[in-house]
Parts: C-alpha cells; structure tokens; sequence
C-alpha cells in the first residue's frame, strides 16, 4: 500500500469518524453542571501528512465526540446546562426560568487527537488516542480541578480497509476516555473536596 | 481432554476440515482417505509430467494441513436453559497481541448456526448495554469480580433483560513462528511466470474462559491451539497452499464451546 501511495505521489485519506453512542449505565450525581464546551469541540477536523508515502489524512472527529460527550454529562450528572461561560446569570437568563445557578461549571476541551498506521508502528493494526481535559469551576467560577484523561483504542486493518479501521480504533478511544470520565472523574481528589464543600455525595451507583 | 485433527486446505471441497473426538476418530479418519484417494484415483488420467507436478501439489496438500489440539477443564455441569444466551468478547489488551475480530466473528458465524444453534448477543450491543463496565479498561479480569459488578442494580437488570447467561472471554492470537524459501516473477514479451517456493509456519493459539452470569461463577475454560505450514509455490503461476491454523482453531474451538454450553 505504501509503494503504491508513492507510486501515486500521494494518497488521501478522508474520514468522518462515526459510531454508535451508548448511554452509561450510571446512576446520575446528584449536582448541576454547567457545561462548557468550546465551538471547536464540535467541528474538530484532524489533519496529518504521514510520512515514508502514508498519506494525507484528514479526520473528522467533532461531531462524533461532541454527540458522545453530551450523552454521557448528560447521564452522568443530575441536571446539565450548557454554557458560554462560568457565570450563573447564563441559566438565569428569561428564556430559561427557574432553572437557577449550577452547582459547578465543568469545561471539557481536546487537547490532542493522534493515530498511528499499521504502516508506521510495525504493528498489524491502527491506534488512535484521544486526550480531553476537564476543568472543573465551582458555582463562583474558580476553578477546583484539572483533569487530564487519555482514552486509546485500536483495530486491525489496514490498505484498503484504512478508514474502517481508524474509525473503529477512534471511536474506541473516545469511549476509552468516556469511561474514564464515567467512573475515575469524582474520584479525583479535587472533585471529592468539592462534592463535599457542596454537601453531595461522590459514590456513583449504576441506575435499576 | 480432547484432540482434533483438521486439514484445512481452504482449496475447495474435496478435502474437507476433518474433525474429530477421541471416540469417533476412526470413523472421521477413513473420511479423510477417501478424499485423498479420490484426489489421486483422478490425477491417473494425466499426462506423466503432468502427474509429477500434480503429485507435488498433492503432496503439498497433505503437508500443509494444520493440526488442532483441543483441551477443556469444566468446573460446573449447567448448560444453556431455553432462551437464554451466550456472548462472545474478546479480550483486548494494550499490547501489540490481542484477539483478532475475526476470530470471534468466525466462533460467532459458527455458533449461531448448524443444527444446534446458540442465540447469541452481538458484542457491540452487550459493551453499548453495559457500557461503561466491558470496555477494554473496565472489564472483569476473573470471575470473582462478577460478584462485585452485579451488585451495582442496573448490570444486572439489563443481564436479565437480555437472558444472557454465559460470557465467553476469548483471548490468544495467531503468530508466523518461521518463514523462509523464495520466489521470483518474470514477466517478458515472451510471456512471464513465478518461480521458487516460499513457505510460512503459523501458529494459533486460543483460550475461551466461560463465565455463568447465573451463578456468577467461573464455568471452565476451553483452550485451541493449530499449528500449520502454509506454501506459495511458483509452477508458472504461483500457486498458494493455505494451511490456515486460525481458522482449524476457530472451528475445533466452536465445535467444543457448543458442547460445553448445550450439553450436547
């Protein structure tokens, strides 16, 4: 495949990343959150030439892990508003009465998004990994917490089935990383102190 | 415990994967000759020189077959009730060798059909139904963890939900263990061919670890393990002999899973 893509000058690559979006099987915290989620999170396009005739990549994976992310805050805490930024008057605007101020403010960006090929690590299958942070503010707008997680994800394949392959190990990493996010998140040491400081308790449980 | 011989040439149907247990294998083994002398009885129509290279394809045929050694530990007597179901995961690790899709796709395709079939839920909708407890970093390791994953409510609600009672975690892979010979094409405005033999020995080697969602207990293992040479010999045209041991480990593999889980 290599020789061929030289052969050709270059080839191109471009994919879309699609998958199935579950719903965790997570009891919700009992907390509001105010979700901010930066424009680009949603419309994030990945854009990588390979070297040794890999290819020119382009990846879309924004509204993919926008969709997932949304399902999962949404499950994963009590009530979720999403916002522009940390300040309570957003919720308490007319269009949304009686919603009142959340109890914190949770902004998730990507820092990073990378693959390999099989073709440039020597292994049979593609990897892909995804790097969030989410940064917790509490209701005033300090911030309490950073997390970073990584979620990774792999599938075999390669030469013609390429995009199937880094589809399938992107989607794996992005919910590699919701399922961090699902059960490792309120047991950061930050984020207890803070449940606490709110009066919630942290211990999720898996819904009936 | 139980062995499995497999010639599993994938040339076409007159040398069919041969199977069998250790009280029928006399029967299966006459099977297997038979369709070697029915290869043979035709290749006496030939021409000599073309019998020679017949001969040397036959012989590659015999020799490529890939032998299957099936083993089973049971630790509990209960099988498959009425409507119930089993699932197929395999096991992902982070390292560079984990169980190819294609291997659960192959036990899956097997199980689900043939005379005795399994009901049997897809993976991707058992890790979406559970999620976040069966992805790669989440999964139960062994057994005893069950116990502590089926007291959170909804996993075992939506087990119930969908009559799961078996889980078998797959786990092993398919490695080139030696590899050597060569081949060259030509090509001219005379015409070309392909020249030289090249051969590859693999090996495959699997593990389903049964798990009852019942009882929440471990319900044995089964474990597979093929070994075969394959050939790419070069008559003119090259030629490709396929001995395809993960394939021989797939099928001695389903034929004793499906035993294990029906009784029967």
């Amino acid at each position: 495949m290599s020789a061929l893509c030289t052969l050709l000058a270059s080839c191109t690559h471009t994919l879309t990343v699609t998958g199935r979006i579950p719903t965790p099987l997570i009891e919700p915290f009992p907390v509001s959150i105010g979700l901010i989620v930066p424009a680009e999170f949603s419309t994030y396009i990945y854009r990588e030439k390979l070297p040794r005739g890999g290819g020119d990549w382009t990846v879309g994976l924004g509204a993919l892990q926008d969709a997932f992310f949304t399902t999962l805050f949404d499950t994963v805490f009590q009530r979720v508003q999403r916002v522009s930024l940390p300040v309570c008057e957003q919720i308490d605007a007319p269009n949304a009465p009686g919603l009142g101020c959340p109890d914190g403010y949770l902004r998730i960006t990507l820092l990073e998004y990378a693959f390999l090929p099989p073709e440039l690590s020597g292994l049979k299958f593609f990897s892909a990994s995804t790097k969030y942070q989410l940064e917790l503010m509490d209701a005033g707008g300090a911030v309490r917490d950073t997390w970073v997680v990584v979620g990774y994800g792999k599938n075999e394949g390669g030469g013609f089935q390429a995009t199937d392959a880094l589809n399938a190990a992107s989607v794996d990493a992005i919910r590699d990383a919701g399922a961090r996010v699902a059960l490792d998140w309120s047991k950061q040491e930050n984020v207890v102190t803070w449940l606490d400081s709110i009066g919630r308790n942290n211990d999720p449980k898996p819904i009936m | 415990m139980i062995q499995n011989l497999l010639c599993d040439t994938g040339t076409g149907p007159e040398l069919r994967p041969v199977l069998q247990y250790a009280p029928q294998a006399p029967k299966k083994v006459v099977c297997l000759r038979m369709n070697c002398k029915r290869v043979l009885g035709s290749m006496r129509a030939l021409s000599a020189g073309l019998r020679r290279i017949a001969m040397a394809l036959v012989l590659l045929l015999l020799a490529s077959c890939a032998t299957t050694r099936v083993e089973q530990s049971r630790q509990s007597n209960s099988v498959l009730g009425a409507g119930e179901a089993m699932v197929i995961l395999g096991r992902a690790t982070y390292n560079d060798r984990e169980t190819e899709e294609s291997f659960t796709d192959c036990l899956a395709d097997i199980l689900s059909q043939g005379s005795n079939p399994i009901r049997l839920v897809s993976e991707e909708q058992f890790k979406d139904d559970l999620y976040p407890w069966f992805e790669a970093r989440t999964a139960p390791t062994n057994a005893n963890d069950l116990g502590r994953l089926f007291a959170e409510a909804g996993v075992q609600a939506q087990i119930d939900k969908s009559s799961i009672r078996y889980l078998a975690w797959i786990e092993g892979d398919t490695v080139t263990i030696d590899k050597g010979g060569s081949m060259s094409c030509a090509l001219s405005t005379f015409g070309g061919g392909c020249f030289g033999m090249s051969y590859w020995e693999q090996d495959a080697s699997y593990e389903a670890s049964i798990w009852d969602l019942k009882n929440l207990t471990a319900s044995g293992q089964i474990s597979a393990d093929a070994n075969g040479t394959s050939y790419l010999a070069g008559l003119v045209l090259p030629i490709p002999i396929l001995a395809r041991p993960g394939n021989a480990a797939c099928k001695g593999l389903a034929a004793q899973l499906r035993v294990f889980i029906t009784g029967k």
